[in-house]
């Protein structure tokens, strides 16, 4: 009867439907846990976190139904906490914050508490929402006070990150999780200790969970019988939990625990809320393992970093990660890909535990830059590249600034590293040292990585160059000024307008009680700071590389960083640039520095002063003791010192190797002067290049003014730059030369001071001897002066030991050393420059007297008073076409190109300049030398040096002087001579001046006149300079020897008198007749070779027009316009000027039309 | 008379008091234990404006209302279903004049409408983030709470302060009884429910009778799930987690909604999936056998003496006869079919007359006997009855019949292409009732608009009322058509 009946089925959602029951019936009970339980759920795979329940606190109730369901057994009876639903999710959660509680005090975000109470509902009444909410809220806590406990928990607790709630308390599971728990706790990277992974992420059951938390939760739920009825689905989640322990002994562990008191408390800390109370769900204390514990084994983990520095900033010293080994070095793979950017922050993803640690990303790159070239390891530190099949590096190093943090500049070579990498791209390691040995870190670069994904090997098209690469760290003060000079080769038509380099310099922060004060800091343009860095980009990209230039001042600079191609995103790289600074401790000796500053030529030579026997050298930059950093390689297959560094390895290619040397040799200096067969060396030309356009205020050595040490090299880069000479002499013209003056004498210091630095002297405590020209005002000399007095504090900081010498002294010094001039009778020095002659006439190893005029190398080869230019001399015309013919057969192409280039520059110059220019190539167009075949020049250049000896003879009898012994020739004026007379004791020269002293004193002169050639002018004035004794304090007095054969002192132009003018050309008859005389009587045309008879049109033409050209000469020199001035030189030469201008005339063209006719 | 107060709450309550308007149409009575009939008050709760199925319900009721006043003595209409308007001293203000009453809740989000961001306590703030979800708070609330009860709780609880709850408050007399009819699984009358019972129960409710109504005996009718809608990924109603939320709603209601007196559940193995309209127009859902066995719970709850609930709570289930996928009155089970079979086969036939007969039928006596002319059957009050039984009645006997699980207690209302369909038309009825063949006897037509012309015909002229009313012809009929069952499917 029964089972027939039993055949009626509910309609219901039991799967147990049949019944004997029919229509709408009685049951014995609610709906309850166990009907719920055997409702067939199709859908455990529900993801949508549901919201099911009728009431505000659905949360909490859906957590402790999730506990139930959780709770189910399967046809095992094994209860199936394992799962991905919603509901083990919710249970998972629920533990999460227990577990996140557990590791309080290192956890990986800053997580607050606070609580709220029914009274706050008080607060919200504002609205009818408000209000309603409010009652509701009321309504349920009250109604559902017994049955969902809230009256055991009377206040919510709230956990908050960055003011958003991540679980609530609930006195049914003791926490619950905010809807958005998961999705803050990814912001915040809260990370599971258990998991590894982020918190409230995929469900972890509990005896998944770590031992030790497992054990504190039964340990809990022991010590709490409330926790049994009031949490009472959880409680039974707990306990079942134990069943599925695979591990025994943590299984008979728990159950000890479980069956009775335990001393596991002694372990474990209580949790303090934000008011430094117990953190307590219905009445039971949360707590905590003890964290200290963990922190000081990870302290003393094998994988904390071996820094030097220490301890570092990050307080706990860092583990080093690399994905292959726990915490404590263990060999176990674990995640990285989702650390904090802060090391700080960091939680170890093994332990959950909130300490510092670095990955490879913390201290290498993502993009390495490749640059075209070889790297230049000697001036650079350069991770180790031996595994790569190129011989030297060509990848900056990818490395962060953090690197920085923990290891010094020399660590690079020997931590970091490049290699191969099987599928055909480049590893970059760092082999870290930790405590327990080393973790090597390391990242991968491809020349075109999969995708959007970064590795890219990045070829940058730069270089650039440290100057001075000198550090002096016991005296900082000779350490306060550096420049670095960028090349931008990328000058694709796209990246034209665009700077693709940017560099930033960084140095040790002294500031270090600035609160998380890096241990670096960018150097900044702050000019109050004690570091600064300013750029002037220079250059613009055209058909050639960019220049910028960077001064930083305050200290050398630890390293740069290079960021390439900020604007694309695929390309965008940075690097470091670490230059390997030459430490030199000052040492004790001293130097004496003598810097010729000249018309034309700028000399500087040099000794120690305590050298017994000093023998002066020219300034020179060996590659033993070079002064710059440039980051490319020097060339390994040049065939000279010189071209190893200035000319550059095959490597550097198109716009990058022009840029390099161009930039380089233009704007800012080369490499090696005056040694390894280098073309640049003292003395050099007088001349700055800078920037066009300057204003006074503009100006900035080394970045857009500089030394030129390509004038006359090469042709001037038009747009570029402009090149000045001429500063001698115009200093007072305008502010911009003054501003060029100065800059050029700073370039000169520094690189004398790196030199005095690298060679062991104290640049303080050494002397510096400058040149004066006899003709120099007071004016002028005091500004000079003042210069050279700031510009000698500035640079070298010492004080009082600037000296200036004339000019036509030093060679004295230098010849009576050299030539030991030993004699009682005088010495005449003789300098003879491009625009004057400075002589000084020495008695008693003592300057006497001095004099200056205006008639030296330009008189001989310039055109006259031709103030136009438009007038060639004789010897240009001649000489000119077979010079430019020369140029053409140059052999050297690149040198044809250049010479070329200057020789069309000075189409228009005046003619002295394209003689100069013509001298200063005579290795390649013998110019010398076919004018030595010339008796038409050999007899000009005769004639002027015969005036000079005349006008001195008549100076020195006019003071009552003894005759000469020695006549002591400098200046470039002076090298024609060899011209006429190419033997090394110069006796042709010495019989002519011998025999002029003789017509003048009217006496035989019994001890021959010697006369000395200094081999090189510059270097006699400049070696004679350092080689005066700093007790000699004499000088000259400055005569002025009117030129009329009787009359010293200077006259105003109005006192130039007819008289005056009248006897001024009498005595250049005297001259005239007398060199005709001479012609004869010392057959000139044997000695020099010159043509028989020429001195007689000669004497006869030098008296011609004589007053008319005395006016010429008042008049160029601006007298006439200034009646009152007092002219400081003789008026001897004023004629002469034009004279020898239209003798040469005469005698070269006469040549040329004779030779026409043949 | 005693009132039945009941609590219509969301599409799922409607569709239940719909189904009990159809079997109070057919002559079901309500009575209570003594056998004293019932005063009906329902009161549509449904914050969704536009909801078809509530919409319907109205429509249905308000017919009703008219029918039931023009019944008499008919058994057809015989309830009285009064709307709490009526039930005022003096109607107007505030009070809703439909069976729909007019709380809407808000129309916009759950967050705009507690003025969250507004509210001053921090930690409520805070409190809040962690219990709802920014789905619940963000929302538009416009279409009802598209499941999620926990919003509803609160924005329905607004109900409590409106003059139709107060209207209900102070018409509650001791004895009248409380209904509620909610879904567990959707949004509104799983919001509804439980909030209803805490606050008729909360002593913090002082409106109108309130000790009476804490007092009162409260019964609940639970639907669980007996559909499933298809999936519809945009959609914020996944009715594959019917089932998970109704396992973690009934976790709360057992354990949290303990005051109730009764309490009545309901569900069926979903078999046919509904198209998923969140709310709204759409939401047209076909009528459901677990609807209609819901208003029969309502019936049981008003007969259970009062001395039986004793402080505890009487739990109820459901069963049928026979799980078929396709019901009948003999599956459903005699004990139930019962309760309303001759009823609703009475209102079938009605149905079926006034679909094709009456229009044949004028010149009958008893259409000449009682002046049901051709003008009778232009009256408004007539047009009514026709519009009750064609558009609403026999739709909802189409939709039973072709749901699934199907109640298709009589042949002849599904489509008539429909393969199998069996055609019954008024000049052959015989096979009405699919499950139970017409009694016959040699000499008498089968069931058909013709005997039933003559059962008619049969009928003592009425006295009753004016020849020519609406209720003399409801009564005659009601009084044929009984008859005319109790001959053919009777004994």
């Amino acid at each position: 009867m029964q089972p027939e009946k039993a055949r009626n089925a509910f309609l219901s959602l039991s799967p147990n439907r049949a019944t004997a029951e029919i229509g709408w019936h009685r049951r014995q009970s609610a709906y309850n846990d166990e009907y719920i339980d055997q409702i067939v759920d199709p859908s455990e795979s529900v993801k949508k976190v549901l919201t099911a329940i009728p009431s505000p606190f659905a949360r909490i109730h859906l957590v402790d139904s999730a506990f139930h369901f959780v709770n189910a057994r399967d046809k095992q009876q094994v209860p199936k906490h394992d799962g991905n639903s919603v509901f083990h999710k919710l249970v998972s959660d629920c533990l999460d914050v227990l577990e996140l509680l557990f590791g309080w005090n290192t956890m990986s975000a800053d997580v607050q508490t606070s609580y709220w109470s029914r009274d706050e509902l008080q607060k919200v009444q504002s609205s009818v929402g408000q209000r309603l909410l409010a009652s509701v809220l009321d309504l349920f806590l009250q109604q559902d006070a017994k049955t969902a406990k809230f009256e055991l928990q009377p206040d919510f607790i709230l956990m908050s990150v960055g003011h958003q709630t991540i679980a609530i308390s609930s006195p049914l599971t003791l926490f619950i999780t905010s809807p958005r728990a998961a999705e803050i706790a990814v912001k915040a990277k809260l990370l599971n200790p258990g998991s590894g992974r982020i918190y409230f992420g995929d469900p972890v059951p509990l005896y998944r969970r770590s031992a030790e938390f497992q054990k504190y939760v039964h340990w809990m739920f022991q010590q709490n019988p409330v926790l049994h009825n009031a949490c009472r689905r959880m409680y039974r989640y707990v306990n079942d939990s134990i069943e599925l322990l695979t591990d025994r002994t943590l299984e008979e562990s728990i159950r000890a625990i479980v069956n009775g008191p335990d001393n596991l408390g002694q372990n474990l800390d209580t949790i303090s809320d934000y008011r430094g109370m117990p953190l307590t769900v219905n009445g039971v204390q949360l707590r905590q393992r003890k964290s200290k514990d963990a922190l000081d084994r990870l302290r003393k983990s094998p994988m904390v970093i071996a820094s030097p520095r220490w301890p570092t900033r990050l307080g706990n010293p860092p583990l080093v990660l690399d994905g292959q080994s726990d915490s404590f070095g263990r060999q176990v793979k674990i995640d990285l890909r989702s650390v904090s950017n802060d090391a700080r922050e960091r939680v170890l993803p093994d332990l959950g535990v909130r300490y510092p640690f670095l990955v490879a990303s913390d201290l290498i790159e993502d993009q390495v830059i490749r640059v075209p070239y070889k790297l230049n390891s000697e001036r650079f530190f350069l991770p180790d590249s031996r595994s790569l099949k190129n011989i030297e590096c060509d990848y900056l190093p990818p490395l962060k600034p953090a690197f920085f943090e923990y290891f010094d500049a020399d660590h690079i070579p020997k931590i970091a590293k490049f290699l191969p990498t099987s599928s055909g791209g480049l590893a970059f390691q760092v082999e870290v040292p930790t405590a327990g040995g080393k973790v090597t870190l390391s990242k991968s670069y491809y020349e075109s990585p999969e995708g959007t994904r970064p590795g890219r090997i990045v070829e940058a098209k730069m270089n650039c160059a440290v100057f001075p690469l000198v550090a002096t760290r016991n005296r900082p003060d000779l350490s306060d000024r550096y420049w670095v000079m960028l090349v931008d080769a990328e000058i694709e038509p796209e990246l034209r307008n665009q700077d693709c380099f940017v560099m930033k310099f960084f140095s040790k922060n002294d500031n270090q009680a600035e609160a998380d004060a890096l241990l670096y800091k960018e150097i900044g343009r702050d000019m109050k700071g004690l570091q600064h860095v300013s750029v002037v980009r220079r250059s613009p990209k055209g058909a050639e590389a960019s220049s910028t230039y960077f001064r930083i001042e305050g200290g050398p600079f630890d390293y740069i960083t290079l960021e390439a191609f900020a604007s694309d995103s695929v390309r965008r790289a940075r690097a470091l640039i670490v230059p390997r600074w030459v430490e030199r401790e000052i040492g004790q000796r001293r130097a004496v520095v003598g810097i010729d500053f000249g018309t034309t030529n700028t000399h500087v030579a040099w000794i120690y002063e305590d050298d017994k026997r000093p023998t002066p050298n020219a300034f020179t930059v060996d590659s033993q003791e070079l002064q710059m950093a440039l980051l490319s390689a020097p060339s390994n297959s040049a065939t000279s010192e010189s071209a190893k560094y200035d000319e550059f390895d095959s490597s550097l290619k198109g716009t990058l190797l022009t840029g390099t040397k161009i930039r380089l040799h233009h704007e800012f200096l080369p490499n090696i002067i005056g040694s390894g067969g280098s073309p640049f060396s003292f003395p050099l030309r007088t001349a700055t290049c800078e920037a066009p356009g300057l204003q006074a205020g503009q100006y900035q050595p080394l970045m857009n003014v500089n030394i030129s040490f390509m004038f006359e090299r090469e042709a001037k880069r038009h747009g570029e730059e402009e090149i000045n000479t001429n500063l001698k002499w115009s200093l007072q013209a305008s502010p911009e030369v003054e501003k060029r003056v100065e800059a050029f004498i700073e370039e000169l210091l520094v690189l004398i001071r790196t030199k005095l630095i690298l060679k062991g002297v104290d640049p303080q405590e050494s002397r510096v001897v400058w040149f004066r020209p006899l003709s120099f005002g007071n004016f002028t000399k005091n500004h000079f002066n003042t210069i050279w007095e700031d510009k000698v504090k500035d640079v070298l900081k010492s004080k009082n030991l600037l000296r200036c010498i004339t000019e036509s002294e030093a060679p004295y010094y230098y010849h009576q050393k050299a030539a030991s001039v030993i004699t009682s009778k005088p010495t005449i020095c003789v300098d003879i420059g491009g625009g004057s002659t400075d002589v000084v006439f020495f008695h008693d190893d003592k300057p006497q007297i001095g004099t200056s005029f205006s008639f030296a190398g330009n008189a001989l080869w310039g055109a006259g008073y031709d103030e136009v230019n438009k007038t060639q001399t004789g010897v240009v015309r001649k000489f000119g076409p077979e010079v430019k013919r020369r140029i053409t057969q140059i052999g050297n192409a690149e040198d044809r190109r250049r010479i070329e280039g200057v020789y069309g520059e000075l189409q228009g110059q005046p003619c002295e300049e394209i003689v100069n220019f013509f001298f200063s190539i005579d290795k390649y167009v013998e110019f010398s030398k076919a004018l030595s075949h010339d008796a038409g020049v050999r007899c000009l250049i005769l004639l002027h040096y015969a005036a000079i000896i005349f006008h001195c003879a008549q100076v020195m009898h006019a003071k009552g002087m003894p005759e000469p012994e020695y006549v002591c020739l400098s200046g470039r004026g002076a090298r024609s001579l060899d011209i006429l007379d190419p033997s090394s004791d110069h006796r042709h020269i010495a019989l002519l001046t011998h025999a002029l002293f003789e017509k003048t004193y009217g006496v035989t002169i019994t001890e021959p006149i010697k006369v000395l050639l200094a081999a090189d002018s510059k270097e006699a004035t400049c070696n004679g300079g350092v080689l005066k004794s700093p007790g000699d304090k004499s000088e000259p007095d400055t005569v002025v020897y009117i030129g009329d054969g009787k009359t010293i002192g200077e006259l105003t132009s109005e006192q130039i008198d007819s008289t005056i003018r009248g006897g001024v050309a009498q005595n250049l008859g005297a001259f005239a007749d007398s060199i005709a005389e001479l012609s004869k009587s010392l057959a000139f045309s044997k000695l020099f070779g010159v043509k028989e008879g020429d001195f007689d049109w000669i004497a006869t033409e030098l008296k011609r027009k004589v007053v008319d050209y005395i006016d010429f000469g008042l008049k160029r020199h601006g007298y006439q316009a200034n009646p009152k001035e007092r002219i400081n030189e003789t008026l001897f030469f004023y004629p002469l000027v034009q004279k020898l201008f239209e003798i040469g005339n005469r005698l070269i063209v006469n040549d040329m039309d004779a030779k026409g006719t043949k | 008379m005693k009132r039945l107060f009941i609590f219509g709450i969301g599409g799922t309550g409607s569709r239940v008091i719909e189904s009990l308007v159809y079997l109070l149409a057919a002559g079901v009575e309500i009575r209570d234990a003594a056998g004293e009939p019932i005063e009906i008050v329902p009161m549509l709760l449904d914050t969704d404006a536009d909801n078809q199925d509530t919409i319907d319900s109205v429509k249905v009721l308000e017919l009703y209302e008219k029918l039931h006043k023009a019944s008499g003595r008919s058994a057809f209409f015989g309830t009285k279903i009064s709307r709490l308007a009526s039930l005022a001293q003096r109607p107007g203000g505030n009070i809703s004049p439909s069976f729909w009453l007019k709380y809407k809740g808000v129309q916009q989000a759950f967050g705009n409408f507690i003025d969250y961001d507004q509210i001053s306590s921090l930690a409520t703030k805070r409190l809040l983030e962690g219990l709802y979800s920014d789905e619940n708070m963000n929302d538009s609330l416009t279409g009802g709470f598209l499941g999620n009860p926990n919003v509803g709780a609160v924005v329905l609880s607004g109900f409590k302060d409106t003059d139709d709850f107060d209207l209900f408050a102070t018409s509650f007399n001791s004895g009248d009884r409380i209904f509620i009819v909610g879904s567990i699984f959707g949004g509104t009358g799983a919001a509804g429910l439980p909030w209803l019972q805490k606050s008729l129960r909360s002593t913090d409710q002082r409106a109108g009778a309130a000790d009476a109504i804490r007092q009162a005996l409260v019964g609940a009718l639970v639907v669980l799930p007996y559909f499933k809608l298809e999936t519809d990924e945009d959609s914020h109603i996944d009715s594959n987690a019917f089932i998970t939320k109704t396992k973690a709603a009934l976790t709360y209601y057992h354990q949290h909604v303990i005051d109730l007196n009764a309490i009545y559940y309901i569900a069926d193995t979903a078999k046919k999936s509904y198209p998923n309209h969140e709310s709204g127009v759409k939401q047209n859902n076909a009528a459901h056998l677990v609807e209609l066995m819901g208003a029969l719970a309502i019936r049981d709850f008003v007969q259970i003496p009062e001395d039986e609930f004793s402080g505890q709570t009487l739990y109820h289930e459901f069963a049928i006869a026979k799980d078929e996928e396709v019901l009948t009155f003999s599956t459903l089970g005699q004990h139930t079919a019962e309760v309303f079979a001759r009823e609703l086969t009475q209102l079938a036939m009605l149905a079926v007359l006034n679909r094709d007969h009456f229009d044949k039928a004028m010149h009958q006596p008893w259409a000449v006997k009682n002046g049901f002319t051709k003008f009778f059957f232009k009256t408004s009050d007539y047009q009514d009855l026709s519009t009750f039984l064609q558009k609403y009645f026999s739709q909802w006997v189409k939709e039973l019949g072709e749901n699934r699980r199907a109640f298709a207690p009589f042949a002849g209302f599904g489509d008539k292409g429909e393969s199998g369909a069996i055609p019954i038309t008024a000049s052959d009825m015989a096979l009405l009732r699919p499950d139970l063949p017409v009694r016959s006897k040699w000499f008498q037509p089968g069931l058909s608009g013709e005997r039933l012309d003559i059962a008619a015909n049969n009928m003592r002229p009425l006295e009753y009322e004016d020849k020519g009313s609406l209720q003399r012809f409801l009564t005659l009929w009601s009084q044929a058509t009984r008859s005319m069952y109790d001959d053919c499917y009777g004994g």
